[in-house]
């Protein structure tokens, strides 16, 4: 992992800003500790040789209570510059997401969610903690060399060398341990997986009576020795880093024991040595610590940033009122899959047309209405509307000539009403009464209150919302194209007929992904997808 | 590693300690080394010094690698207990209490939950007996040289290690609860919109609701902002107070004739036990998220399922010896009067009270539309969800198996998968249920064979392969009644269609309830009894869906 993910600076201002201000900060605190050491050497000579020592005390207590004020304010600047960051990425993250012209994919999983939601909130370790330990483990190690070199040249030179070979055995460590923790993180992980394998399967293990304690003990005993066997490996280099400087502080101490014995220096410089060495090590020990705490945290910016970088559609061309649809040699291949996940020969789809659109599971039918959107760019071959390719098309034009109905209508908090006003804003209660009742949810309350989570509708009455949604889009009369994905799925067959049949008496172009006969049926053509090649078959 | 557990957290106990000691002690042996060095004494009075020094050096990281192996191995042998423990607490509600519950986040936040426990030990508890060690013998050593500098160091101590652990802490997780917690988090209706950004882009409203959604994001960040400025007071309180006790150690030391020597010594010692203060603050840091965890994974123990207490098993009613199959019927299982639902509510269809028989190798149809709680049915046949009121006859609850649309198929290999069913189960068992669910020649075609991986959620297989393997590994577990719950659903029409054909065949070895609304279904089944669940008419959720539904044969 890269220390800092050069594209959130870039992106932040509030990074950058951040980054500035703790730089000035460490310098501060840098000062202040060489001073501290500065008065505290002065102190103890002053006791020592019986001089009056108050006022050196009293500027002692200053200096630490500045330093207590700074690391204060150092907090507070930390914790306040990672709300921002936190803040500036979730806007940005939300615009990005709702921006109609983005392209690609629409991000839906439940780890986006999560990364809105409190995922972003590891930054915290990252931003307000590894950064700033980051700026003092450079700046802080540097002053107090200068400071030695000042007083005493051969304690800065024993610091100057040791400090870059605590660094060199840290990376040799890392070398010749990285081969054998990297095989072990990927048996750890599987082994890690096992309890929440437990957890999703609960109800399964449930049913079959499968007690899981059993296994979750042996596991987890299995899952301790192989963390064990790493972890040896993995703290050594902590082990190195302590060590090595442990022994460089007290082989300045020592050294400086024995100058001061034949008097080439003083007490004052000497017990300045000893008070300041230490603190040039310190950073880099605390660094170890901060890491710990910011991996999660980058992981995240990583993530954030990743999705951050799709791009913009840039069509501008008005679509044409019903236009005929060509798809020509179109492919979809998902990043990182050998087979595309879609694959058309050529199909035109005339204005009007009812065409079903079968093929198995995995053939590609939801990523057609997808490619249809304008959420799923093609990998090859092109989609025409009228005489313009898709993305010539205004994106957002274009999705205004379209209503659609997905597997699982996505619903917000609000009433069923609301929800189904998403198809027209300004439609009156008896125009969703009627489009409700046409999707067969006339049992369905329009004021019944939906909460964020979508729980209190079953899958049918929310695919039927989702249904009535587009009826009220279609009638509006802006959207000339209707897509539907399995929409059927979950009624009865009565309530499927009932369905269809208004369907059927849409004066648009209609597009319905179906596996059930009943559907198919009553379509005027089938587009058959299969995995590999496409044939079309005429129906009545 | 044999020794037991309490041993060995001692262990890592004292290690730690002699870590944090080493560290102090490192620092007042270099403070009284450099202090005597300047008295200029023969070189061999300081040998000692010098020893200790290097030696404190070493045992400090020695000590801490050390601790860091053992208390690491303690947290998690710990951490299997509490997974155990959170695997307990929702076995014991599955599935009725986990029904309002979105599965996957809860298994998350559980999984995080767990790990999260085990900073108690590791962050917090060490941190604070070593610092209380360390303490100790600096005030000691302290006393011993000047009295008033122990004391002075030992109320400083107190004080501050009070204003840390009790005055100063920072307000909780924002999540306390895992049931509960979600929705008050304003992050949720972040969530939402997240969830509905596809329908919301297709519908051309995306601009504005984003601007619901950023005016959630500005009500987050100044949530967070309020509590910036409590960031960082531990760490000022420490050097404050330090600054207060040097000052006092120094004229102490200044108004008292103490050897030259020793004045290093207990000048350095305010410093040292500043470092001391600073772990306390460090591991404070930890505690709220921690003890949210711990709070979370407790409130797995309070959900609630009527009926459903801790220690008892549900569907005891069934089975027993009086109900067993009478003499002379063949009656595998009876309903009497049967009313089922979650949390003690009836569900819609389900009100009435229901009764059935099926007979040992028949087919009993249960139909009804959407919602009217047929899948609630078949839970309370697999004895999963105690009755409302009413009872089920007949065969104990563990004999009956079920079969529900999208069955979960763990993320490992086949035979593994079987294994749930019968862990004792040999290749030839396997291979024989494998056959009879129809997917013996595709097993058989893979390289890897029963040992193919099926991906997550089993991705790798299509959905009719995924049904099939789950249908073989209920045939491999010993149940005589199958509970078909809308097993074809969300399959294409062919596949369904030889599906269906090998679920018929399972008869008259098994005895089936088949739940369904399609007609496909019913056809095939036509000449069994049928039970259908009605919505009754003045139940909110049905006016359509009731006439519907007695419309129907």
């Amino acid at each position: 992992m890269k220390p800092l993910d050069p594209r959130l600076v870039r992106r932040s201002r509030a990074v950058r800003r951040h980054l500035v201000v703790i730089v000035g900060l460490g310098l501060a605190t840098a000062g202040l500790l060489v001073t501290q050491a500065w008065f505290v050497a002065g102190v103890v000579d002053g006791l020592f040789v019986g001089a009056a020592v108050a006022t050196t005390a009293g500027f002692l207590g200053l200096v630490l209570v500045a330093r207590g004020l700074l690391a204060w304010a150092s907090s507070s600047a930390a914790a306040r510059a990672s709300t921002t960051v936190r803040s500036e990425l979730r806007h940005e993250l939300v615009d990005h997401l709702l921006d109609p012209r983005r392209t690609g994919q629409v991000p839906q999983s439940a780890r986006f969610s999560a990364m809105l939601d409190g995922g972003l909130d590891r930054l915290d370790g990252y931003v307000a903690r590894f950064l700033p330990q980051v700026v003092l483990t450079a700046l802080v190690p540097v002053a107090v060399v200068a400071a030695l070199a000042a007083v005493d040249v051969l304690s800065a030179v024993i610091v100057v060398l040791t400090v870059p070979l605590v660094v060199v055995f840290l990376v040799l460590v890392g070398l010749v341990t990285r081969d054998r923790l990297d095989r072990r993180w990927g048996e750890l992980g599987r082994l890690g997986r096992h309890f929440s394998d437990v957890l999703d399967g609960i109800v399964l293990f449930k049913v079959f009576g499968r007690d899981q304690e059993r296994g979750l003990r042996e596991n987890g005993r299995r899952h301790r020795r192989a963390t064990m066997e790493s972890l040896r490996t993995a703290f050594l280099s902590s082990l190195v880093l302590e060590l090595f400087s442990t022994l460089s502080v007290a082989i300045v101490a020592v050294s400086t024991g024995l100058r001061l014995v034949d008097g080439s220096i003083d007490l004052r410089t000497g017990l300045f040595v000893i008070v300041l060495a230490p603190e040039a090590y310190l950073p880099l020990r605390r660094l170890g610590t901060a890491f710990h705490d910011s991996v999660d945290g980058a992981t995240v910016a990583t993530e954030a940033m990743d999705l951050l970088e799709a791009g913009r559609a840039s069509g501008w061309a008005t679509p044409p009122d019903r236009p005929r649809i060509v798809l020509d040699g179109l492919q979809v291949r998902h990043a990182g899959r050998q087979e595309p996940s879609l694959r058309i020969g050529r199909e035109v789809i005339e204005p009007g047309e009812f065409v079903a659109v079968t093929g198995a599971s995995g053939a590609g039918k939801s990523t057609l209405l997808a490619v249809l959107l304008g959420f799923v760019q093609p990998t090859a071959g092109r989609v025409l509307v009228g005489e313009h390719e898709l993305d010539q098309l205004d994106v957002e034009q274009w999705r205004r000539r379209i209503a659609w109905v997905p597997q699982v209508p996505g619903l917000l908090a609000g009433t069923v009403a609301d929800n189904v006003r998403l198809g027209d804003p300004d439609a009156d209660d008896d125009q969703v009464l009627r489009a409700l009742r046409d999707a067969g949810a006339g049992d369905v309350d329009p004021g019944r209150v939906i909460d964020e989570s979508g729980r209190s509708l079953s899958a049918g009455e929310r695919r039927r919302l989702g249904i009535a949604r587009a009826l009220l889009r279609v009638r509006t009369g802006s959207a000339d194209l209707l897509l539907l994905d399995e929409p059927t799925a979950g009624l009865d067959d009565a309530g499927e007929s009932a369905v269809l049949g208004v369907l059927c008496a849409l004066d648009v172009t209609v597009l319905v992904v179906s596996h059930r006969p009943e559907t198919v049926h009553v379509a005027e053509r089938e587009i058959v997808l299969a995995a590999a090649a496409v044939s079309t078959g005429a129906q009545r | 590693m044999r020794r037991t557990r309490g041993a060995r957290t001692a262990l890592a106990t004292a290690l730690a300690a002699g870590a944090q000691v080493a560290s102090v002690a490192l620092l007042l042996t270099s403070g009284w080394l450099v202090v005597r060095a300047a008295e200029q004494p023969p070189v061999l009075y300081l040998l000692v010094a010098v020893t200790s020094v290097r030696m404190f050096g070493v045992a400090r990281a020695a000590l801490r690698y050390a601790e860091r192996l053992v208390s690491h191995d303690v947290a998690l042998e710990r951490a299997v207990e509490e997974r155990v423990r959170a695997y307990r607490a929702l076995d014991r509600v599955a599935p009725a209490g986990l029904a309002g519950l979105r599965h996957g986040e809860v298994v998350q936040r559980v999984v995080q939950d767990v790990e999260r426990t085990q900073d108690r030990l590791l962050r917090i508890r060490l941190p604070w007996v070593s610092a209380a060690a360390t303490t100790t013998l600096l005030v000691a050593v302290t006393t011993w040289l000047l009295p008033p500098v122990g004391l002075v160091l030992g109320a400083q101590a107190l004080v501050v290690a009070g204003l840390v652990r009790w005055v100063l802490p920072r307000r909780g997780d924002r999540s306390g609860d895992l049931t509960t917690g979600h929705e008050v988090r304003l992050g949720g209706r972040v969530t939402e919109l997240a969830r509905c950004a596809p329908d919301l882009l297709a519908y051309g409203s995306s601009r504005a609701r984003a601007e619901q959604a950023h005016e959630v994001v500005d009500a987050m960040a100044r949530h967070d902002r309020a509590g910036a400025g409590r960031q960082g007071r531990g760490t000022a309180l420490v050097l404050a107070s330090t600054a207060v006790s040097l000052v006092a150690v120094v004229l102490l030391v200044a108004g008292a004739s103490v050897p030259g020597s020793n004045v290093g010594v207990l000048v350095l010692a305010p410093l040292g036990l500043a470092e001391v203060l600073e772990s306390l603050v460090e591991a404070e840091r930890h505690r709220p998220d921690v003890d949210a965890a711990q709070r979370r994974l407790a409130s797995l123990d309070r959900i609630e399922v009527a009926g459903v207490d801790a220690g008892s098993t549900c569907g005891a009613d069934g089975g027993e010896g009086d109900d067993a199959d009478p003499a002379g019927t063949d009656e595998v299982l009876g309903l009497h009067d049967l009313v089922v639902g979650w949390a003690g509510r009836p569900t819609p269809g389900g009100s009435t009270g229901l009764t059935a028989t099926l007979r040992h190798g028949g087919v009993l149809l249960v139909t009804g539309p959407s919602g009217a709680g047929k899948s609630t049915l078949a839970a309370t046949l697999l004895g999963l969800l105690p009755p409302v009121s009413g009872r089920v006859s007949g065969i104990d609850p563990s004999r009956v198996g079920l079969l529900a649309q999208d069955e979960t198929v763990l993320d490992t290999t086949i035979r593994e998968n079987l294994r749930v069913a019968d862990p004792g189960a040999d290749e030839d068992a396997m291979t024989a249920v494998l056959d009879r669910a129809g997917l013996g020649a595709f097993v058989r075609s893979l390289p890897d064979g029963l040992d193919t991986t099926v991906g997550e959620s089993g991705s790798a297989l299509s959905g009719g392969e995924r049904q099939r393997l789950a249908l073989a590994r209920l045939l491999l577990a010993e149940h005589d009644v199958l509970v078909l719950d809308e097993p074809t659903e969300h399959l294409d029409a062919p596949t369904a269609a030889a599906l269906l054909d090998d679920l018929a065949r399972l008869v008259p070895t098994y005895s089936l309830v088949v739940i369904t609304h399609g007609t496909a279904v019913v056809e095939r089944f036509a000449g069994a009894p049928r039970l259908h669940l009605d919505v009754p008419p003045d139940d909110h959720r049905a006016t359509v869906g009731a006439a519907l539904a007695s419309g129907a044969p």
